[in-house]
């Protein structure tokens, strides 16, 4: 095929007998699938046996990097990692940044398909054409960042995706990092490099990648820009990252994480490629027990939130927490959801201190959990397991003490701003408690009604079903709505195209469209474009239909019912626009109207056989409940 | 702390301001190879494994300056008006 936006190559890599294989890419699946999280689901259903154990050598790693990666659309640095997860055991897509898809693209390949396991720690170093399978010993039982400069030494700077002791240790909720900056796979993409003696993948690529119509794709490309320098709070987005709130920092100007304490700590702002907005931190420690400590994150919002969760006070030590989950390799997201159980449990007396030590809200309690489930060390090898097995273990009710859809810890919670689509898109996620694949203006509180009816419209939804989502008591129909959601982020994660809302604010469903077929050359527009989207997400359904995921896995956490104590005030879960309290019928009636929008089987919670014909997805339908 | 590169005097660099972000390098590669490539590019943009940054210019700078009306951090800036 012509390499016009795709680099042409599908590399497979096997890790147990050494074997390396290049395939040309299938013009007319990169049509039906786009590339990035598409394509990797087609090469999932192709790849992955149903019933696979994660930590399995033929459970393949998938990394796609979509058509647009390596041009200058803003943002388009995505690389996506399939695989099947083993906190939650569903077929899973993670999504990172930073340079690892980029050098991929250049270096000629569109996805690498990873399989089997070594006999010894290993890397994988790809350059161009030239692919090792090198020796890790020295590097194995290094954190992220001691592994990764020892690696970059050696070979100079480059794309990387690395694991720490959690993955190593097969942590349940540990994740990849890409150049040390990026976090790829919350529910255990660690743990499946880990149990195939994996230590990083580095790629660097020499070449470039061209498109089919230059005039047009840069067209649409400077149209981008132009928006973003138009754009009044794009200063703002820049300095301020994704705490920009309308323009000042979200956590205020003074007090312990205010942006005085951001701007001392803060050494440098670093971009994806072609990105305009460069969420990434370098911060630098200046003074103090960790005094010229350097952490890479994707925002000072995780040093603060990890601030509030243990209640301390001093931002070096909130940082040094981020600084070890991040060189060791572990979600903060699911750490702190376990951290809560183990206080909450606790305080009320389910749980003794014999079994779990002292715990406490504090700076103390956090640095020696992260040390015990990194190491699965006591208590640390039981919480290593995550929520399921935890409350399992300890005999704890589920109902009381977790919060998690398959086994992934919902993080947000409907009962402190209402169900938007974030909160729902948690429960439908094909791979748990997810909330990135839903995003609208529900992500901040108090958008006007007029905004979501704009932003379906701007997501390429029909006009009728635009009708649809605005009818309703609730002012909009969030089942519905989500569905439009998902299949935006899918032509996002599809194309390579990075979905945080400082971004995609600037994109449209048409302008997709239009860079899609200027840069590959595959005539394509918004209506076909959204089509392949949907053909995506129902791919990525049925990967998990096929392993057994039914509506029932669908169902929200008991917790969402109760009313949450926070502030000296109690919440109970409302719509977004806070109308009124939500009960489990109009929970099970949302699902309802998300499956019905989605063309699915109510009672299954799966595609079904005619919308999956409809999709050209013929190939799925034996494997449906 | 802004400077000037001998091969380009036409365009004040500020390493503070610059992100890696890479639009210089793939603009200047695309408008005179017409291909998204860095190695291309007549602007180089580097950095260490130990976060130390660098930007220069090749000998074959043409001094067009079309990198630094791509750079949206205004780590590039044209030392002349338009
Ligand atoms: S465009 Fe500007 S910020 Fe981006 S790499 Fe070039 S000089 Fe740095
Ligand atoms: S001034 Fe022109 S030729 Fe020189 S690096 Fe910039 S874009 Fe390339």
């Amino acid at each position: 095929m012509d390499h016009f936006g795709y680099a042409g190559n599908i590399l497979f890599i096997n890790l147990s007998d050494g074997k390396i294989e290049k395939k040309p890419l299938d013009k007319a699946d990169a049509e039906k699938y786009l590339g990035g999280l598409g394509l990797n689901n087609k090469l999932a259903w192709d790849l992955i046996k149903p019933g696979v154990d994660a930590l399995a050598p033929e459970n393949p790693i998938i990394i796609g990097a979509g058509p647009l990666i390596g041009t200058m659309v803003p943002g388009a640095a995505r690389v996506i990692g399939t695989s099947k997860f083993p906190l939650s055991g569903a077929v899973s897509a993670g999504s990172g940044s930073m340079t690892f898809a980029f050098n991929m693209k250049r270096a000629g390949h569109d996805h690498v398909v990873i399989t089997g396991t070594a006999q010894k720690p290993v890397y994988v170093f790809i350059e161009d054409d030239r692919v090792q399978i090198l020796d890790a010993t020295d590097i194995w039982g290094k954190d992220n960042y001691e592994a990764v400069d020892a690696l970059w030494k050696r070979h100079a700077r480059c794309g990387s995706i690395s694991i720490g002791q959690a993955g190593e240790n097969l942590v349940k909720f540990s994740l990849g990092m890409v150049d040390k900056m990026a976090t790829i796979g919350r529910a255990g993409f660690g743990a499946i490099m880990g149990s195939k003696k994996l230590k990083a993948v580095l790629v660097r690529g020499s070449g470039g990648i061209r498109v089919a119509d230059p005039k047009g794709f840069m067209h649409e490309v400077n149209t981008l820009f132009g928006r973003a320098r138009r754009y009044p709070l794009h200063s703002a987005a820049v300095d301020y990252g994704i705490l920009n709130a309308g323009g000042s920092f979200m956590l205020g100007e003074e007090g312990p994480y205010g942006l005085s304490a951001y701007k001392k700590l803060r050494k440098a702002r670093i971009a994806c490629p072609s990105c305009f907005i460069a969420d990434k931190d370098m911060l630098v420690t200046p003074e103090g027990e960790f005094s010229g400590m350097k952490t890479y994150t994707h925002s000072f919002g995780m040093v603060a939130q990890t601030a509030m969760k243990g209640q301390i006070p001093e931002c070096s030590r909130a940082t040094r927490i981020v600084n070890m989950q991040n060189r060791y390799g572990l979600c903060q997201q699911e750490f702190d959801g376990l951290f809560d159980l183990l206080i909450e449990a606790t305080s009320k007396g389910a749980l003794s201190e014999d079994k779990v030590g002292k715990i406490e809200r504090n700076y103390e309690t956090m640095h020696d959990l992260i040390e015990k489930i990194t190491f699965r060390r006591g208590v640390g090898d039981v919480l290593a397991e995550g929520w399921v097995e935890t409350v399992k273990e300890f005999g704890l009710d589920p109902a009381k003490y977790t919060s998690h859809v398959k086994g992934l810890g919902t993080e947000f919670d409907p009962r402190e701003k209402g169900l938007g689509t974030m909160e729902f898109e948690q429960l439908v996620n094909p791979r748990g408690g997810h909330h990135q694949s839903g995003g609208s203006p529900s992500y901040n509180q108090g958008a006007p009604l007029e905004m979501f009816e704009k932003h379906a419209g701007r997501m390429g939804a029909p006009p009728e079903a635009v009708k649809r989502i605005m009818d309703s008591p609730f002012g909009f129909n969030v089942g519905r709505f989500t569905r439009y959601s998902e299949d935006w982020f899918a032509v996002f994660d599809s194309l390579g195209i990075c979905i945080r809302s400082q971004n995609n604010r600037f994109y449209s469903a048409d302008i997709c469209a239009r860079l899609f077929s200027t840069a590959t050359g595959i005539e394509m527009d918004k209506t076909a474009l959204m089509s392949a989207a949907e053909r995506v997400w129902n791919l990525y359904k049925a990967l998990n239909c096929r392993e057994g995921f039914t509506r029932k896995d669908d169902t929200p956490p008991d917790k969402w019912f109760e009313p949450l104590n926070a502030a000296g005030s109690e919440f109970e879960m409302r719509d977004y626009f806070q109308t009124r309290k939500l009960t489990r019928e109009d929970l099970k009636r949302l699902l309802d109207d998300y499956y019905d929008e989605r063309g699915w089987d109510k009672r299954t919670g799966c595609p079904t056989d005619e919308k999956l014909r409809e999709l050209g997805l013929d190939f799925a339908v034996r494997d449906m409940p | 702390m802004s400077f000037v590169n001998e091969n380009n005097p036409k365009i004040l660099i500020d390493l503070d301001k610059c992100t890696g972000c890479l639009n210089c390098q793939l603009i200047c590669s695309f408008t005179y190879h017409d291909i998204f490539n860095p190695a291309l590019a007549r602007i180089r943009i580097e950095r260490t494994v130990d976060d130390d940054k660098g930007a220069s210019f090749t000998d074959e700078c043409l001094q067009c300056s079309i990198c630094a009306d791509y750079c949206v951090y205004g780590a590039l800036s044209r030392t002349e008006v338009k």
